[in-house]
């Protein structure tokens, strides 16, 4: 290996040994990560493998718990994102940190604007002559005194770029690594291919760490591939002459230990259908698409993000309006847009931010489980306590919430016991179909263990549900079908009944 | 414990032999009683005054209940008073709201202490109800509106004969709007004066110059400028005198702020009428006392003197110097033999 | 012929705002620039002048106009500041009235001794300015949001001022300033190229200064801006302060206008300079606007008054229109996308 690297690169930043926990989680176990000078690296790993808590850690947004970062030979400590620009390292988030209502000039310089001051004067004209100057090799036409609200996600991302390598230049680094953090996926294919081109222009100056779960393009333009999975390292390998498949496998790992996904306690669905999808379609979401949910049955929904899927997901909850098509629930069918009528009818829905819209966190335990039922918790026309009392206690010994007691607020409970509250307000609500939006994420092993107990409980009981995992392997464990979407369109669909389970590498080649 | 509490009675104890002493110096001379709702403003403040004068003449006891604006505190102060005077003591109540005046009536009913109430009462209370409440009075607004209209009418150049602007108070207020039907009568009674038009200035001496600057812009050649009260007429002096009218053009008000006496001496102003609140307790406390001492047969009142509207003091040019100087800046001897002489309308 | 033409002309304003033309007043408005604004103010001028026949347009109104914008200009060039933070400042009444009862004490009057000459303009700022602080402060340090903080201040300061001002109406002896503000060397009152100075050096200070671009940033995105470096809390301390300033000159000018000084002063100021600041475009979610729009807002609404004064519009309906206009305002320009819920 040591022979492709090229005689001119030195190791401008070396990450070694960063470890980083979050109550329940091991985001990065000891993983190690060099940056060459004049290089493009790619970093890649699926959803929850530990990209953007490693990228937070180098740019000093988090501080590793154990490991040491070095930047040309010396080691540092990062102290916050000022700190780094100051060192030459910067990152463009996917969210973006360009304040809207401020102008291209003033968020390119903003809190640097020394060089301007005239009397205390800030010299508009110079501002703006030097953000044409830094934006020229960005290739965009904009208009520097435009508020950056109203600029496309490529120019803003250029913006973005320009300021890394702007303070870079004031402080002084030489040679500056630009971290870009999925930067691709609000590009459509022209404004990707400029970024490529303004990429391999700017590898004369800088280097760029480019994350991305876009192989193809991560092959095509990469340097060399660092591949994280489950927060540990994988792989790191130059890209010439890699084979999509080989990073596929590396990506999806072969450890399949025992039964993870309690396949045995997989049943066949029953034959009533639950939910019946006929030609439902959103314009710039999803194409019309046609399926049948079975009674107990797990539809697993797979594809990447900007497949289509959430948007899917969203329009059959009622929390989106669909264009064209229709939902069927047990023969009935709720008003559209309305997620008050989709829940009426029998459709859940647990949303991947269940801190913010999937749980009352001030709340008690018993008041979010009984938040669905309390009609039927009503004593001679009141709601009575003590049915209340005896609805909390049973859901939470069935679901095996671990709460000091019914009267908690929820916000003082662990991501997992959080996730099985939600789940035993929908499963006590009597709720047909279940759509779980990433229903593992962020919560620790055992409590992985846990809530896949508690699907298979609810698929035995004939609740039917839809499903999008972290990963790929939870996605073929867990369902008796797969979905595959892709660009918008559902583009497949395969067996996964015990038994017929595929491998992740033939499904991936699907998905990408 | 033991010792805590043989302290607490001890106390008790000390407490009922002195009110007892106290009782006993005063229960032979009637306490003259006021009740009011703040002493933070010159009306109340004089409103005290008043009483401790007629107290300090007739060689009377007198208390100052002041509710600071407190329901609860106002009926606790009356209990306190009663149980201390023993129910020696006449009272004279400008109760906090309107709907105070019940329990009070009821109290003082109870306790056998004639009293007389100052400007609100619910509508439906009838005195009739309580032979002890000898009367409920209030300035007459109408009047109040009219007389300054009319002295307002007086300075025109050709007087009597004209155009004004009218500024109003709050528009939801009864003041305001009895002041305003003053103002009626008196364009009814003098049909050259015209009112070219009117707005509202809630009170506000600023609000009353910003409106009177537009309305003289728009009326550059009105002959006067009445006001509901004389906060308002300040914002509207500013206003003339910006426009080089004052003294021109005269405005007036009601109440008798030392700042409107100062324009009416000046000129701008043309009147005011002043109410003295010192003059509302004496008057207030002497026909509760007729009443107790049974000079004042209360039964025998007909109902248009038992609720009835007094006239304010008028005030203009003509007497502004003599009456701030032997008035307002001196306790004066009222007449308080005919408790009917300022009497200008029943209260319905 | 005329009158019926003018009715058509006034109603087609109403009209033109249904369908379509909503969205395009939308964008307008959701500039920061005023080319809303000056139509706005034009159309209104225009409706009036239609409404009053030319009354509203004649020399003598129009310099009161210009007069009686002044001073809620003034104020409101400083509020918007609280405002293009992301917050608010509701503590003007009470800012107000404890300037004005101390402008009205240290001038010469005639219940105490004191006088501070013209010193009283600089002590009013000053006095103004310390409440803004201390709000400022509160606000930041305490981490409780300026709308109640703001509130509270308020009527904590209104009550020091009525205690100390005990219901007296402080008559001002001294009326070099009074005779100042009305002077016109300039062709128009005084009291408005003040304004009008202190519009364009708030403006100025928005555009042009460091801090004055972080205010914008710190509307924009707070918790970004902390990031990027901008020290936030200073900045908002800043604004609320100078706020302050502002509010105490505007006393300073109220009470020697009027000649003279109540704790009463600050009352009903409130309302018609946050209508002003919303008319203006200044956006309450923060961010956009400046104390051009400000003043343009407070020009606005001081035309329409005067306009319905001038065509006496059922003072009744006066206030409501007001506070119509303060909801419609806030309609075209408030950016709900930002807001996750309307509380």
């Amino acid at each position: 290996m040591e022979t492709t690297i090229s005689r001119t690169q030195t190791v401008v930043l070396a990450a070694e040994g960063i470890t980083r926990r979050f109550p329940g989680v091991t985001a990065l176990d000891h993983v190690s990560l060099e940056i060459r000078s004049n290089e493009i690296l790619g970093l890649v790993g699926e959803n929850g493998a530990g990209k953007s808590v490693l990228t937070k850690i180098l740019i000093g947004i988090y501080q590793a718990d154990e490991g040491r970062i070095w930047l040309n030979g010396n080691e540092v400590v990062m102290n916050g994102t000022s700190d780094a620009i100051q060192k030459g390292i910067g990152a463009v988030f996917q969210e973006g940190s360009l304040i809207p209502n401020l102008s291209v000039t003033e968020n390119l310089f903003l809190c640097h604007e020394a060089d301007f001051l005239q009397y205390g004067v800030l010299s508009k004209r110079r501002m703006a002559a030097e953000a044409r100057r830094l934006l020229l090799p960005m290739n965009i036409d904009i208009d520097v005194d435009a508020p950056v609200a109203s600029l496309s996600a490529a120019a803003k991302q250029m913006v973005e770029i320009a300021r890394v390598l702007w303070l870079s230049e004031k402080y002084g680094a030489s040679n500056p690594v630009v971290i870009l953090d999925e930067p691709t996926t609000v590009l459509n294919d022209s404004e990707r291919d400029t970024l490529f081109d303004i990429l391999n222009k700017l590898k004369r100056r800088a280097s760029i760490v480019f994350i991305s779960h876009r192989l193809q393009e991560v092959l095509e333009n990469c340097d060399r591939i660092v591949v994280l999975k489950d927060g540990q390292n994988v792989t790191d390998m130059p890209t010439a002459g890699l084979q999509i498949s080989e990073v596929e496998k590396l990506l999806v790992g072969h450890d399949f230990s025992g039964d993870r996904f309690r396949e045995n306690e997989q049943l066949a669905p029953n034959e009533p259908v639950t939910l019946k999808i006929e030609q439902m379609g959103k314009a710039g979401a999803f194409e019309p698409v046609s399926f049948d949910v079975h009674e107990g049955e797990i539809i697993s929904l797979v594809g990447l993000v900007g497949s289509g899927k959430e948007e899917l997901c969203r329009c059959i909850a009622g929390l989106d309006q669909y264009d064209t098509g229709s939902v069927t629930i047990d023969g009935t069918r709720p008003r559209k847009g309305s997620s008050r009528a989709a829940v009426l009818g029998g459709i859940g829905h647990v949303p991947i931010e269940r801190r913010e819209e999937g749980l009352a966190l001030n709340l008690s335990v018993a008041d979010n489980i009984n938040y669905l039922v309390l009609d039927k918790l009503k004593w001679a026309g009141l709601i009575s306590s003590r049915l209340e009392k005896e609805h909390a206690r049973r859901w939470v010994a069935e679901c095996l919430v671990k709460t000091p007691s019914i009267g908690s607020a929820c916000a003082g409970l662990s991501g997992g016991n959080q996730q099985k509250v939600i789940l035993s307000k929908w499963l006590s609500s009597g709720v047909r179909l279940l759509i779980l939006d990433h229903p593992t994420r962020g919560i620790d092993i055992g409590a992985k263990d846990e809530v896949y107990r508690l699907i298979r409980k609810f698929a035995k009981s004939g609740i039917a549900m839809i499903i999008m995992c972290d990963t790929l392997e939870e996605d073929i464990g867990l369902a008796n079908r797969l979905l595959v979407m892709r660009e918008r369109r559902l583009i497949g669909e395969i067996d996964a009944s015990p038994g017929h389970k595929p491998s992740p590498q033939e499904l991936i080649k699907l998905v990408v | 414990m033991k010792k805590t509490r043989f302290l607490v009675a001890l106390l008790a104890g000390l407490a009922v032999s002195l009110s007892g002493v106290v009782q006993s110096s005063a229960a032979d001379k009637t306490t003259l009683v006021v009740m009011i709702r703040g002493l933070d403003n010159p009306y109340h403040a004089n409103y005290a005054a008043g009483a401790k004068a007629l107290g300090q003449a007739l060689g009377l006891p007198v208390d100052v209940l002041s509710s600071e604006g407190n329901s609860q505190k106002q009926f606790a102060d009356l209990k306190a008073e009663i149980a201390k005077t023993g129910g020696n003591m006449v009272v004279n109540v400008d109760p906090n709201e309107a709907p105070d005046v019940v329990p009070i009536a009821k109290m003082l009913e109870d306790a056998g202490v004639y009293w007389v109430n100052w400007w609100n009462k619910p509508d439906d209370v009838k005195l009739q109800t309580y032979p002890h409440w000898v009367g409920h009075i209030a300035f007459d607004a109408v009047e109040q509106g009219y007389f300054n209209a009319t002295e307002l009418f007086k300075t025109f150049k050709t007087p009597n004969k004209g155009s004004i602007i009218a500024i109003q108070g709050m528009l939801s207020n009864n003041a305001a709007i009895g002041r305003f039907q003053g103002l009626q009568k008196a364009l009814k009674e003098f049909p050259d004066v015209k009112l070219v038009q009117w707005e509202a200035a809630d009170w506000d001496t600023n609000k009353a110059y910003e409106v009177t600057k537009q309305l003289l812009a728009a009326h550059p050649d009105v002959d006067g400028v009445w006001s509901a009260n004389d906060n308002m007429a300040i914002g509207i002096v500013a206003a003339l005198k910006e426009a080089g009218l004052a003294g021109k053009v005269l405005t007036c008000g009601t109440d008798g702020i030392p700042d409107a006496f100062d324009a009416i001496e000046a000129g701008s102003q043309a009147s005011t009428e002043f109410m003295d609140s010192r003059y509302q307790a004496q008057l207030g406390l002497t026909m509760a006392l007729a009443a107790k001492d049974g000079k004042l047969d209360v039964k025998a009142i007909s109902p248009e003197h038992r609720a009835f509207l007094i006239a304010g003091t008028h005030v203009t040019r003509d007497n502004v110097k003599t009456f701030v100087a032997e008035t307002v800046k001196v306790m004066p001897t009222y007449d308080l033999k005919d408790f009917y002489s300022k009497w200008v309308a029943a209260i319905k | 012929m005329r009158p019926a033409a003018s009715n058509t002309d006034a109603m087609r304003v109403p009209k033109s705002m249904s369908g379509t033309a909503v969205e395009v007043t939308k964008r307008w408005l959701r500039r920061s620039g005023i080319v809303a604004q000056l139509i706005s103010l034009v159309l209104v001028i225009a409706v009036f002048a239609l409404g009053t026949e030319g009354k509203n347009l004649s020399g003598a109104n129009i310099q009161v106009v210009l007069s009686l914008a002044a001073i809620p200009a003034i104020l409101a060039a400083g509020l918007h500041l609280t405002i293009v933070i992301g917050g608010i400042d509701l503590s003007l009444q009470g800012t107000v009235a404890l300037c004005a009862v101390f402008v009205g004490l240290l001038s010469r009057n005639k219940f105490n001794g004191n006088d501070v000459g013209l010193w009283v303009v600089p002590i009013g700022i000053a006095i103004g300015g310390a409440c803004g602080l201390v709000t400022g402060l509160l606000h930041t340090k305490l981490r409780i949001p300026s709308f109640i903080t703001t509130l509270g201040i308020s009527w904590v300061l209104y009550g020091l001022a009525v205690y100390i001002n005990r219901a007296m109406i402080i008559s001002l002896q001294d009326d070099r300033i009074q005779t100042f503000i009305n002077d016109k060397p300039l062709g128009i009152a005084n009291i408005a190229v003040v304004a009008l100075a202190i519009a364009l050096i708030v403006q100025f200070f928005e555009d042009r200064t460091r801090t004055g671009r972080y205010l914008y940033a710190v509307g924009g995105d707070e918790a970004l801006a902390k990031q990027l470096g901008v020290k936030v809390d200073r900045v908002k301390i800043l604004a609320f302060a100078v706020a302050g300033c502002l509010y105490g000159l505007g006393a300073v000018l109220l009470v020697n206008r009027m000649g003279t000084a109540t704790s009463r002063a600050g009352l009903n100021l409130l309302f018609p300079v946050i209508t002003a600041v919303a008319v203006g475009g200044v956006s309450l979610t923060g961010g956009l606007g400046g104390a051009k729009n400000a003043l343009f807002g407070t020009l606005i609404l001081t035309v329409l008054n005067n306009g319905m004064v001038l065509m006496a519009v059922n003072p009744y309906a006066q206030t409501a229109v007001n506070g119509v206009v303060l909801i419609a305002a806030v309609a075209l320009t408030l950016d709900r996308k930002k807001l996750g819920f309307i509380k």
